[in-house]
């Protein structure tokens, strides 16, 4: 039957049922009732008119499609019915896979969308590794690069780049954008073509090539107006006129650096011997057609043993030992290679992850509240449905009705779940940065979508079919007789609702075990001694263009003179320098000499983790206590003897049983290797790489001393202001400063050093916040389920509650009573999920700092927070049960 | 009308009576009762007639089992 002819026949049986109530009114009239009365016999005699029609509707069959719009109409209609279940189901669905939605548009976003260029499964990031210097990745040299590219047999082509940062633009508003010098190469070896102009040449990578840039998308519309005329036309970059040569479409960039601009990367293939030890370029190499990654790491150890047997063999020597030749070999200087995009997400993958797989125990937590809702609701709907199964409705046909009900429900929880999904994303994770790669472009996709809707279709199939069990149970057999009845006890219902509820309360354990520890670790994290007083300062980032500061006196001058004048702001102590700015450094691994060196074992190979250029003030400003020897002071000039500053790791390791103090060093690089630096103090440690790592080895140079021992002065500093002062307050005295000395200068990341350290710690706190956040919500959907399932059993005892207490029970034995009840539950729950969270803690090990997945103190406190949790759930039916009156509670049937 | 030993409500008829039609054992129209009220008229159709033989004579065939069943006299107790 077509949907057309449904229209009429429906009318017709409303007619059909409206004449037979007429008729058996009027022949009532007959016999002497009242109209009004006769009409009202008429249809208590008739029975429920709607559930007969709908009922009668059903035997008319009708194709697929229709029945399933019957369902959902009937579905709609009975849930118009219970407003409050509805919304409450609706509400805790859309905040469950809403949740879900939010995060799985990030693991899509970050973790599963391929990188934007062709064939991206076959791009392999190549780069280094210093075994005995423990040195797992590290960037390779331009000699190894451009041999790299000669011997391979595995890649059709690679590049090389450096990220890095350059001041772009006019005099009256400088932009210090991101930049990479790349190699020619990188683009056919990426394989995306420039949306305007070309792709710069070999060529102009050769030295003394004229300048050329190529823009990004992004760089070209905010700071050239996206004009295409900008192609061929010179800006000033670094203080050179660069004329650009092309743009790149939107998006593209390398390894998620958020690249603004390109520059060739040049090299002299003549002066490969100058390049050696070097180590600034990492390469990205573009597979061969049907090579595998496999493959090529099988390939690579002919190419090693190559390299050693052309250049010079050193395996066996430890590089900065004597003899060492600086080329790739088997032992001690190996190449990596690593798929490009999981190298690019690289440990966010597993936080992602996990927090995918924790929102989804909350999906899971707030399916079993519905499903014992669902289960409660059916009871309380027994007799409509013993009514529905005498006239004939199929068994079938109530299953499919319970399943469309549970579909509306989860299909209008998922609709408003994505608006949810839209707001969580953006309230929690793309409004702060979260320390994610690639976090910039998630979004609600297809993917996302299409994730969304099987949700929904799987979450409304799985609690839909909790009342099946009731079903099962026996309803279908009970006689229209017992109906009426409330005193039937259904162990196994009872039975099913407290399993959910066991259920729902050891996966919120679990998750409340994995959220203490993350919690936990971050505290932790923010309470490692970062080495110097970080409260009350303020820093902010200059670099000089090569091309106007070729002079490296004029460099020291330059911060010389903007932090001395600084000091002299009102209410700011002291300004000071520095090159490397803790906590997030990369890693410098210089070669230096220790005078009197002897390679014994305990001892490292001669090489510093971090070389530091800082001013004389520079201990004082910062706070970091001296614990040997002196600091710097005005006895050390640009011409007095040189002298240097070590860390306590550096004593520690290089002068065991011994003071530091005294020994020389030689840093890499000297003017004159006759020249030896005079250790003259040691420093406490501070933490250069990462709050979470073991503290590497660090000298401080004196930068007013680098022109004349090292002929060199950085380029990149970060100036330090200790002060009471708001950055925002001292903005425009550092501006009026800065731009006083040069105003071509930006100033680049003005922050507290407060601010630096929490944005080091932003993936562990996103990561910690979120997962309490997903456990308190699992916590209170288990706390609602235990109460949900307790309320109803003292609903369903109550006629035994009141014997009793009509027999002498006391309030307290009630109280008792009831407590127990839901108390075993609870604490099977927790039993169960204490022994969950031992056996899945352990997949997020790798997340954790300075505490056990087995912390005892974590699991001890979510014990007694989830039972205190439990009796507030508990206690609230329990008082109701005290105060049944046994009276009222007897007459009830 | 079955002297009252099946008591369900009057509603209940509906349900059948649709059912006995999609099967075209019945079939409907609307007409006018004696007292000028539209009424649906349900009449047996050739192939319902055959199906009321069929479950008639089941019945017979059932009914004077049981009523043999209970007109035998009860067995000797041993």
């Amino acid at each position: 039957m077509s949907p057309k002819e449904r229209g009429p026949r429906n009318d017709d049986l409303d007619a059909e049922i409206e004449s037979h109530l007429e008729m058996d009114a009027n022949e009532r009239i007959a016999h002497g009732e009242s109209p009004e009365d006769a009409a009202a016999a008429a249809r208590k005699e008739f029975g429920n008119v709607g559930i007969v029609k709908e009922v009668t509707r059903d035997m008319w069959g009708g194709g697929g499609f229709e029945q399933i719009w019957r369902e959902v109409r009937y579905a709609v209609r009975s849930l118009r019915r219970a407003p409050g279940f509805a919304a409450v189901a609706i509400l805790t669905l859309a905040l469950g896979i809403g949740a879900n939605t939010a995060i799985f548009s990030v693991v899509n976003g970050v973790i599963l969308r391929p990188l934007p260029y062709p064939h991206p499964g076959d791009l392999v990031l190549i780069t280094s590794q210093f075994p005995t210097l423990g040195f797992d990745q590290f960037p390779v040299d331009a000699a190894e690069f451009l041999e790299f590219r000669e011997r391979n047999r595995s890649f059709s082509n690679v590049g090389a780049y450096y990220a890095n940062a350059v001041n772009v633009g006019g005099e009256s508003s400088p932009a210090r954008v991101t930049s990479a010098l790349a190699s020619a190469s990188l683009f056919p070896t990426l394989g995306v073509a420039p949306e305007v102009g070309r792709w710069y040449t070999e060529q102009e990578t050769l030295p003394n090539a004229p300048p050329v840039a190529v823009l990004s998308d992004e760089l070209w519309r905010s700071n050239f107006g996206g004009e295409r005329s900008i192609v061929g036309q010179k800006v000033d970059i670094d203080g050179v006129q660069t004329q650009v040569v092309g743009v790149m479409p939107p998006g593209f960039d390398v390894h998620d650096q958020g690249v603004r601009i390109w520059l060739p990367l040049t090299l002299d293939p003549d002066s490969i011997a100058s390049y050696r030890g070097g180590h600034y370029l990492n390469l990205v190499g573009r597979l061969k057609p049907g090579i595998s990654l496999a493959t090529a790491r099988v390939q690579l150890e002919p190419m090693l043993a190559q390299w050693t047997q052309i250049d010079g063999g050193s395996a066996g020597v430890t590089p900065g030992q004597k003899g060492f030749v600086h080329t790739p070999n088997v032992t001690n200087h190996r190449l990596r290679y690593d798929d490009l995009l999981a190298d690019i997400v690289g440990s966010a993958g597993r936080a992602l992850w996990v927090l995918q797989a924790a929102v989804f125990l909350v999906l899971l937590i707030a399916c079993a509240n519905l499903a014992n809702l669902l289960l409660m609701r059916a009871e309380t709907r027994h007799k409509e449905l013993v009514l529905r199964a005498a006239l004939g409705a199929g068994r079938g046909r109530l299953v499919r009705q319970f399943l469309a009900e549970s579909l509306v429900l989860s299909v209008a929880g998922a609709a408003v779940g994505l608006l949810v999904a839209r707001w969580g994303l953006h309230a929690l994770v793309l409004s702060n940065d979260a320390g994610i790669p690639r976090a910039t472009r998630v979004g609600l996709d297809a993917h996302v979508l299409a994730y969304t809707l099987v949700l929904a279709l799987g979450t409304g199939i799985v609690f839909g079919l909790a009342p099946m069990l009731r079903l099962n149970a026996g309803a279908m057999s009970l006689s229209l007789r017992d109906a009426g009845s409330r005193t039937t006890s259904h162990a196994s219902a009872a039975r099913v609702r407290r399993a959910l509820v066991v259920t729902e309360m050891a996966l919120a354990v679990t998750l409340l075990v994995g959220a203490g520890l993350l919690l936990r670790s971050f505290q932790k994290l923010t309470r490692v001694d970062s080495g110097f007083d970080r409260s009350n300062l303020v820093t902010f980032n200059l670099v000089l263009p090569a091309a106007s500061y070729t002079d490296s006196l004029r460099r020291v001058a330059l911060f010389e003179q903007i932090t001395e004048q600084l000091g002299q702001v009102p209410g700011v102590q002291s300004a000071t320098a520095m090159s490397g700015l803790p906590p997030r450094r990369q890693v410098n691994a210089n070669d230096t000499r220790f005078e009197g060196y002897v390679a014994k074992p305990g001892i490292p190979p001669q090489n510093v983790d971090y070389y530091n250029y800082v001013m004389p003030n520079y201990f004082a400003t910062m706070r970091i206590p001296m614990v040997e020897g002196r600091s710097y002071g005005p006895m050390d000039g640009a011409k007095s003897p040189p002298v240097v500053i070590v860390n306590q790791t550096l004593a520690r390791l290089f002068y065991p049983g011994q003071s530091a103090v005294g020994h020389r060093i030689q840093p890499s690089g000297v003017v004159d290797t006759a020249k030896w630096f005079t250790i003259v103090g040691v420093a406490k440690d501070v933490k250069q790489g990462g709050v979470d790592a073991k503290t590497g080895t660090e000298i401080y140079l004196l930068n007013e001393q680098m022109p004349a021992y090292e002929g060199f002065a950085p380029r990149n500093m970060n100036v330090v202001v200790r002060s009471t002062l708001a950055p925002n307050v001292l903005s425009p005295s550092i501006r009026r400063i800065v731009s006083a000395v040069d105003p071509g200068l930006p100033i680049v990341g003005l922050r507290t050093m407060d601010e630096v350290f929490d944005d080091a710690l932003a993936r562990p706190r996103f990561l910690a916040e979120l997962l309490v956040i997903f456990a308190v919500v699992a916590l209170a959907l288990a706390a609602v389920g235990t109460y949900g399932v307790l309320a109803y059993s003292v609903a369903e005892r109550r006629r035994e509650i009141g014997i009793r207490m009509a027999l002498g029970a006391s309030e307290g034995g009630v109280l008792t009573l009831v407590l127990r009840q839901g108390m075993t539950v609870a604490l099977i729950g927790l039993a169960v999920g204490l022994i969950g969270a031992l056996a899945v803690t352990r997949v997020v090990r790798s997340l954790l700092f300075g505490v056990q997945p087995t912390d005892p103190a974590t699991f001890a406190a979510v014990g007694v927070f989830m039972l205190a949790v439990a009796l507030v759930a508990c206690v609230v039916p329990a008082r109701r049960a005290t105060r049944v009156d046994p009276l009222v509670a007897l007459r009830l049937d | 009308m079955s002297h009252g030993v099946l008591q369900v409500d009057t509603g209940s008829l509906y349900p059948a009576l649709h059912r006995l039609e999609r099967q075209n054992w019945i079939e409907a129209e609307w007409d006018t009762s004696e007292n000028n009220q539209r009424v649906r008229v349900y009449r047996l159709t050739p192939a319902g007639r055959k199906q009321l033989a069929v479950e008639r004579s089941k019945w017979e065939q059932f009914s004077t089992a049981v009523a043999e069943f209970f007109a035998a006299p009860p067995p000797e107790e041993a």
